[in-house]
């Protein structure tokens, strides 16, 4: 029999049948990974569940073809903050750098349905933590979870910004799912951490995501919610961070809008509020004083005559309908100041609601509550 | 022994001459129809018996052979029975056959004798332009519609041997058939509180646009979409008659010549047959011919059969939709002003974040909305419910009439800068007719750039922005920024595209 790898054995063993998480864990934690391979198979086999003979060395080829990297408990490299109950991991598969997970970082998720202007704060806090060298963590979905990785993206054209990106998925590394995603899936690999705790070829189940997002708590040191449902994905996540002793913040938004419901019943719960990266900064206890708001704001003032326009926006999504009533004007009137704002990229439209973007950065320094 | 009855069949909406011929010979007792006779019109001899026989008339004990010519085309529907109930009291010797020349007969015959309608009465009556023709009384007004003064009306098989016989005089239709000028129930004014959508309609019925309305439930897409065809010009003369032509072919009883532009709203179970119209043998107008000259409303377009949405694109792009049968195609007129209306997601949503609905149920009704779908429609427009204080403080809105007349002065100038309406430009024709002023031009080109406008988007915009100018009554040639701007926000991002 050919001799493998520690790490291939560790790989082989989420295979095996009847070996979940938990007892990968224990196995792995006192034993070798090869002597924990081969009592996981021998349990199976007197369970009446054999493994192929070849199982390992077809994980390994697998792995080795696709650059995927293992870490397991006792390798190295491996995050013990994930490693502590509830809900150890003993085995995760990789791409990209585990150094990353060495600096600070932040969990940012959110629903999968989100307003235009819940993806817009996702983006820019995301991309403010990394200027300032904060990772973030999140897991990829659509909506807040691949906007908030946007905006790392966005901050590393400059090749300043020193935060990356860590992203834990459901699916195994090379189902990239959901396919909306493919890109951005490619570039955190590249650029940042891309983690999964299926082997490659596993399908995104529905009862992966739980498991995942026990994950993106583990690994946050808070975890941000920017925009959520009552129910779903995020609240799952916050569960979990709670569990953990993670702190847990969130972006107030508007109570008309379902899709904030989450987040402002977490605040009324007691979790704190948070409008832009300075306050997270300031949680991590971080230097926040260099995130400059309004100057890094490259908008162009609007038009003195669309401030009307642009102010009864503001208060949510609005129809035409309703801004012809709330404003008086003429459509094409409107159409004008609306063109304008959007050129500026001071209002966003979708399906015909119309949203003003007012508060693209963080407060101004000199506006900050004494 | 033999006879020769005029009388007629229907092709699509059209239709076409037949001679019943009827010969009753030696042999043994018996009844065949040949010339490619569909079931209804093989049945005719169950009736034609009966019918002769309770009008106290002999059924000859021997050969009785039918022919409708010509025996080429297939022959369909119960119209022919009076002309061979008559065929066979000529080939008797009841009646002489002089009698029966330059008469023609569409009707079918109840078992007691008595002249029923019969679907399409008006072009079966068209078809046969120097006869003469007895129909029922009841379909007095559809033949009265296409042949004003030939037309006799009988209740009775009796009473049209009677007339054949001069024994009586032949009855003229007493129904009175003017031009049908009903005053539209509905009415712009009742739509309150709703400008965006109002303007819309406007535009969509000036430049012959299609619009699709965007909104949850309680919004009055409805409402807003049945007063649409109130501001089409009426139907001119040869329009008017191909509708009513084709109401009359589709077994609608006619009061008199359409003018009005129909209002057709099919459910979105209909079948893809009665939307495009067919059948075997007899082929019937479907639902977009029915709405031809006026108004087709598609309420929860997502929710129609993927094929029955595909099959709007011929009629759309051409006006007509061609129906190949084996053996027979027929083109049947189509023109149309398309009208949809959409809820944003299965829960009716609102506001973007006020969905309830599930990410994949979402996907899969965002996924049936786009595309090829979404592209045939130059306007969209989001139709929010009006507040209860608009709905209570605002007076009438503006009334279908005044909007009307700046839609017909806008219809004016494009007809006789182009001969068409201008969503039937194509993109030749747009450069010549409606070349962008260099605001105009540099806007688009930002929008384009910038990734807010989409290649098909830009020839729609242009499109809906020549309507406005001429809305305005702009005559200077070129089409202005401020109406280009006004065209974007008159099309709503949907699935991320305008």
């Amino acid at each position: 029999m050919t001799e493998h790898p520690d790490w291939a054995y560790a790989a082989a063993l989420s295979q095996v049948p009847g070996c979940g998480t938990t007892t990968a864990f224990r196995l792995l934690v006192l034993r070798e990974p090869r002597e924990a391979y081969e009592r996981a198979v021998a349990e199976a086999a007197s369970q009446g569940a054999p493994v192929n003979d070849d199982a390992v060395s077809v994980m390994r080829e697998r792995c080795e073809e696709l650059g995927i990297g293992v870490a397991w408990v006792r390798g190295p490299g491996f995050p013990l903050v994930i490693a502590a109950s509830p809900g150890p991991c003993g085995v995760f598969f990789f791409r990209g750098d585990l150094e990353c997970l060495a600096g600070r970082r932040v969990g940012i998720v959110g629903t999968r349905t989100p307003t235009p202007s819940g993806v817009y704060t996702a983006r820019e806090i995301g991309e403010d933590l990394s200027r300032t060298g904060v990772h973030v963590v999140s897991g990829l979905a659509q909506g807040i979870d691949g906007a908030a990785h946007d905006g790392v993206r966005a901050a590393r054209e400059a090749p300043t910004a020193p935060g990356r990106a860590i992203a834990v998925v459901g699916s195994g590394l090379d189902v990239v799912y959901p396919r909306t995603n493919a890109a951005l899936w490619e570039w955190v690999a590249h650029h940042g951490l891309l983690i999964s705790e299926h082997p490659p070829g596993a399908a995104a189940e529905p009862h992966h995501f739980p498991r995942r997002n026990r994950l993106i708590a583990a690994l946050s040191e808070v975890v941000v919610v920017v925009e959520s449902r009552e129910s779903g994905g995020s609240m799952s996540t916050v569960r979990q961070a709670i569990e953990r002793q993670r702190d847990v913040l969130a972006v107030p938004g508007s109570p008309r809008v379902v899709s904030a419901a989450g987040t402002n019943l977490l605040i009324q719960q007691g979790c704190g509020a948070v409008t832009c990266a300075a306050d997270i900064l300031s949680v991590l206890a971080l230097d926040h004083r260099h995130i400059d708001a309004v100057s890094r704001d490259e908008r162009t003032a609007p038009d003195p005559r669309d401030v009307v326009v642009l102010e009864a926006c503001s208060h949510g999504p609005v129809t035409l309908d309703q801004l012809m009533i709330a404003t008086g004007r003429t459509l094409a009137d409107l159409a004008l100041a609306l063109g304008r704002l959007e050129a500026t990229g001071w209002v966003v439209e979708e399906a015909g609601w119309w949203e003003a973007l007012l508060l693209r950065r963080g407060r101004h320094a000199d506006e900050s509550i004494s | 022994m033999f006879a020769s009855i005029n009388s007629s069949t229907l092709f699509g909406i059209e239709g076409a001459p037949v001679s019943v011929e009827v010969h009753i010979g030696a042999g043994l007792p018996g009844f065949s129809v040949v010339g490619l006779p569909d079931e209804a019109c093989r049945e005719a001899r169950d009736r034609v018996r009966a019918a002769l026989l309770s009008s106290g008339f002999e059924w000859p004990n021997r050969r009785i052979t039918v022919n409708l010519a010509p025996s080429d085309r297939r022959k369909g529907g119960s119209g022919l029975d009076l002309a061979l109930a008559i065929g066979i009291l000529v080939a008797q010797g009841k009646i002489e056959q002089v009698a029966t020349d330059g008469i023609g007969f569409v009707a079918e015959l109840g078992l007691d004798g008595s002249l029923k309608h019969v679907p399409g009465t008006a072009p079966l009556v068209a078809a046969m332009r120097d006869l003469h023709v007895v129909v029922a009384s009841a379909a007095g007004g559809d033949a009265l519609v296409a042949a004003p003064r030939r037309v006799a009306v009988a209740d009775a098989l009796g009473d049209v041997v009677l007339g054949l016989q001069r024994i009586v005089d032949w009855r003229e239709p007493d129904v009175d058939v003017a031009v049908e000028e009903v005053a539209a129930t509905v009415d712009m004014g009742d739509v309150r509180g709703q400008p965006v959508a109002r303007r819309a309609a406007e535009v969509a019925a000036a430049g012959g646009h299609n619009l699709l309305l965007v909104g949850g439930p309680g919004g009055g897409k409805t409402m807003l979409a049945e007063r649409i065809a109130g501001l089409l010009p009426p139907l001119d003369g040869h329009d008017a008659l191909t509708a009513t032509m084709i109401r009359s072919a589709a077994g609608q009883r006619l009061g008199g010549l359409m003018r009005l532009p129909p209002f057709r709203a099919p459910h979105h179970s209909v079948s893809m047959i009665a939307m495009v119209g067919g059948g075997s043998g007899v082929v019937r107008p479907g639902e977009v011919s029915l709405a031809h000259g006026g108004v087709l409303f598609l309420d929860e377009v997502g929710e129609f059969a993927p094929s029955v949405l595909d099959a709007l694109r011929q009629p759309l792009e051409s006006g007509e939709i061609r129906l190949a049968r084996s053996g027979v195609t027929i083109t049947l007129p189509a023109r149309f002003l398309l009208v949809g209306a959409t809820n944003p997601c299965p829960c009716g949503g609102g506001a973007p974040g006020s969905c309830v609905c599930n990410d994949s149920a979402r996907q899969r009704y965002l996924r049936r909305l786009s595309g090829p779908l979404l592209d045939r429609f130059d306007l969209r427009v989001a139709v929010a419910a009006t507040s209860p204080a608009d709905l209570v403080d605002t007076g009438p809105a503006e009334s279908t009439a005044e909007m009307r007349s700046r839609v017909d002065a806008a219809r004016c100038i494009a007809d006789a800068r182009q001969g068409k309406s201008n969503a039937r430009l194509s993109i030749a024709e747009l450069d010549e007719h409606a070349p962008l002023s260099v605001g105009a031009r540099a806007l688009l080109l930002t929008e384009l750039e910038a990734g807010r406008l989409t290649g098909r988007g830009y020839h729609r915009v242009r499109r809906v922005a020549r309507t406005l100018g001429d809305l305005a009554g702009d005559r200077s040639g070129t089409v202005c920024v401020d109406h280009v701007r006004e065209a974007i926000a008159l099309r709503a991002r949907l699935g991320g595209a305008r």
